[in-house]
């Protein structure tokens, strides 16, 4: 079935910290500007990655736009509550005063789900709006996605049958049902606790309510250290005088390279998703390029494409 | 004494880090090696963490205190931070009777004690006054969630404390009659406008639900207050170490500078940082990977070229080392300047058994 991987309005990634999220919703967002779409990366308070990888100057509350026609913001809990209450009370003074009331702030902060709540109105608001396409939420970790996912469950029976509560948590519920507008993607590592961690958190999803999911990335897949037949003389080599170290170090890469393999093996057999697998970027340790993420985006397309093929 | 030895003389170790870089399983490490030194050593996790609980002998990880089996001579303790059960438990243990079932009864409370992600840092703190306080450790290491906004457990108690302060809970408990104020006069808002304004943001039913919530903890508000206050001092006490764990790749690093930068904002700067998995240990020894040399020259071609391109590889890795070595003492001297800084190695197997979760922190570097 073809995947057009820009075809949601408001799309969600999720994967255990560490798992290069951020990149890979990034190099997304190129390829939907590159395709022609407006794209925007949202992320959830607390640090702008974005600013990082696009090396754009403080990125707000509002879509701020960081280049290559993609626009970023970060989603900061104080702003979303002034809109949120100002929404009610229909009076912005009122909703910012409210806001710096010391107190109420304090509750607010405390308390549970405000923030899924407020920032799930946001989403909502921005979808709706419809100044961008494709909308991209970096999610903070998978915790977090399911986080917004039981909402309506950790409400159920909290908030009565009418009111504005309700009416949001049955707008923003809609919104993350709707397989047409809405689609969750997971991003992933081949290594053993990664994997283990998404094929849990597939099988919760499978288990809780309804979202519609999109695609499986996985992210920094090795190359293979060696070709076959270099690999076949390995042992021929070890016999040899003095080699005894350098062949121990390729069969401990072979060996994490299979290990990578393996965990592939076992995200496709557990989850049955388009799966995109994309390469390390460059040397290990420097953050990606504007061109190095474009061109993972591109590859990112490329793949589910061919996979519709 | 090592950096990382001189942790293990501190009463309690906060680990904190970003995702993905062994954060568990170094917290886990540091408290088996305490255990080893003759301490008696509790890792507090906040991962269920399977492989972990295997490494330890232990059936699996909850809210229980369980004992490593074989760990001589001191002791090792490990036990999961659990929301949902330790919140229960702590409702059990401060409030009596009735109070306590119309606490667990209640709604808010229900929201509240869910997997959210704001409640990780109540329990934590809670848990931490507990076991601090029964003087059955001598070391506890605690993990911090994987999120940006770990440090929230640094603000918890005070948060809680504030949160259950009596003038807060006498402004959401006046007597809701007078309703007549209007949003407009909200600049000098008391409690029973603040209700209508929730009643009117968030519904009747939540309010009603948040009244009762507070009305009941107004009765338990000192002995949380007592412990907030006693685990405030106690995560900024002598005897307490931050251990700033992080990897060496890029991202990874952004999030551990943004975690740096929030310790040095409480005055908190971290006592050692922790790059895991960052050099590559040469095969069979344990010092890191040694620069390509001369190599014999063999009389058949094809194993000639195996060994040049397997030089090539050895290249590879150690241009992979420098970088992440480099970008490791960059980050110290930027981030942590004058805090002590160790490299871990990256390792073959998924430490799956004690010996492999004490050799982990065997094969350092100082930086």
């Amino acid at each position: 079935m073809a995947l057009d991987p820009f075809q949601h309005r408001v799309q969600l990634f999720t994967g255990k910290g560490g798992v290069g999220k951020s990149s890979v919703v990034a190099a997304v967002a190129l390829a939907a500007a590159e395709a022609g779409h407006r794209p925007l990366v949202v992320e959830l308070g607390h640090r702008a990655t974005m600013e990082t990888l696009f090396e754009a100057p403080a990125i707000g509350y509002e879509p701020t736009p960081v280049g290559d026609g993609v626009a970023a913001l970060n989603m900061e809990l104080d702003e979303a509550l002034t809109d949120y209450i100002a929404a009610q009370v229909r009076v912005r003074g009122v909703a910012k005063r409210v806001v710096a009331n010391e107190t109420l702030r304090r509750f607010f902060y405390a308390a549970p789900a405000v923030a899924e709540v407020v920032t799930l109105r946001k989403l909502a608001e921005l979808a709706e709006r419809g100044e961008h396409h494709p909308i991209l939420v970096d999610l903070d970790a998978t915790g977090h996605a399911r986080m917004f996912l039981s909402l309506p469950q950790v409400f159920e029976g909290l908030v009565g049958p009418t009111g504005p509560l309700r009416a949001l948590l049955d707008a923003t519920t809609a919104l993350l049902r709707d397989r047409e507008r809405t689609a969750l993607h997971l991003v992933t590592l081949p290594a053993p606790l990664p994997t283990r961690e998404t094929l849990e958190f597939h099988a919760h999803l499978a288990a809780g309510p309804p979202v519609g999911l999109g695609y499986l990335v996985v992210n920094r897949v090795p190359a293979p250290p060696l070709g076959e037949p270099e690999s076949a003389l390995l042992p021929e080599l070890a016999r040899r005088e003095g080699f005894a170290a350098d062949v121990a170090l390729a069969e401990r890469a072979l060996a994490q390279h299979a290990l990578a393999r393996r965990c592939i093996d076992d995200l496709g057999a557990g989850i049955p998703l388009p799966r995109v697998e994309l390469p390390e970027l460059g040397t290990l340790r420097r953050a990606p390029s504007r061109a190095a993420l474009g061109a993972l985006g591109a590859a990112l397309v490329s793949q589910l494409a061919e996979g519709a093929a | 004494m090592s950096a990382l030895d001189a942790l293990l003389e501190r009463r309690l170790v906060v680990c904190v880090g970003p995702g993905g870089v062994g954060k568990t399983t170094t917290a886990a490490a540091l408290a088996l090696r305490a255990a080893r030194a003759g301490k008696r050593a509790l890792v507090l996790t906040i991962d269920p963490a399977k492989r972990l609980a295997d490494a330890l002998g232990l059936e699996g990880l909850d809210d229980r205190l369980q004992p490593a089996p074989g760990v001589a001579p001191g002791t090792l303790h490990a036990a999961m931070l659990d929301t949902k059960q330790s919140f229960d438990a702590l409702i059990g243990r401060i409030a009596e009777g009735e109070a306590r079932e119309r606490i667990l009864d209640n709604r808010v409370y229900q929201a509240f004690s869910k997997t959210l992600a704001r409640s990780h840092a109540y329990v934590a703190a809670e848990r931490l006054y507990d076991v601090m306080h029964g003087g059955e450790f001598d070391l506890v290491v605690l993990d911090t969630p994987p999120t940006r906004n770990a440090l929230e457990i640094l603000d918890a108690p005070s948060r809680l404390a504030q949160f259950l302060d009596e003038g807060v809970l006498k402004w959401f408990l006046e007597e809701r009659r007078g309703l007549g104020g209007t949003f407009a006069s909200l600049a000098g808002m008391g409690g029973a406008a603040a209700l209508k304004l929730l009643g009117k943001l968030a519904g009747d039913t939540i309010v009603d639900e948040l009244v009762a919530f507070f009305r009941v903890l107004a009765h338990l508000r000192e002995g949380f207050q007592h412990r907030a206050e006693v685990t405030r001092g106690l995560l900024r006490d002598e005897a307490t170490a931050y251990l700033l764990i992080a990897s060496t790749a890029p991202t990874s690093m952004d999030d551990a500078r943004h975690l740096a930068e929030q310790l040095a904002e409480r005055h908190l700067p971290p006592e050692l940082v922790v790059f895991n998995q960052s050099w590559v240990p040469e095969p069979g020894a344990d010092h890191p990977l040694e620069p390509p040399g001369a190599r014999p020259t063999l009389s058949e071609d094809a194993l000639n070229d195996l060994a040049a391109r397997l030089l090539a590889l050895r290249a590879e890795l150690l241009q992979a080392q420098e970088d992440a070595l480099q970008a490791a003492r960059r980050f110290r001297d930027e981030v942590a300047p004058g805090v002590a800084a160790v490299a871990i190695a990256e390792r073959d197997h998924d430490l799956r058994t004690l010996g492999e979760l004490e050799a982990m922190l065997e094969a350092t570097l100082t930086l």
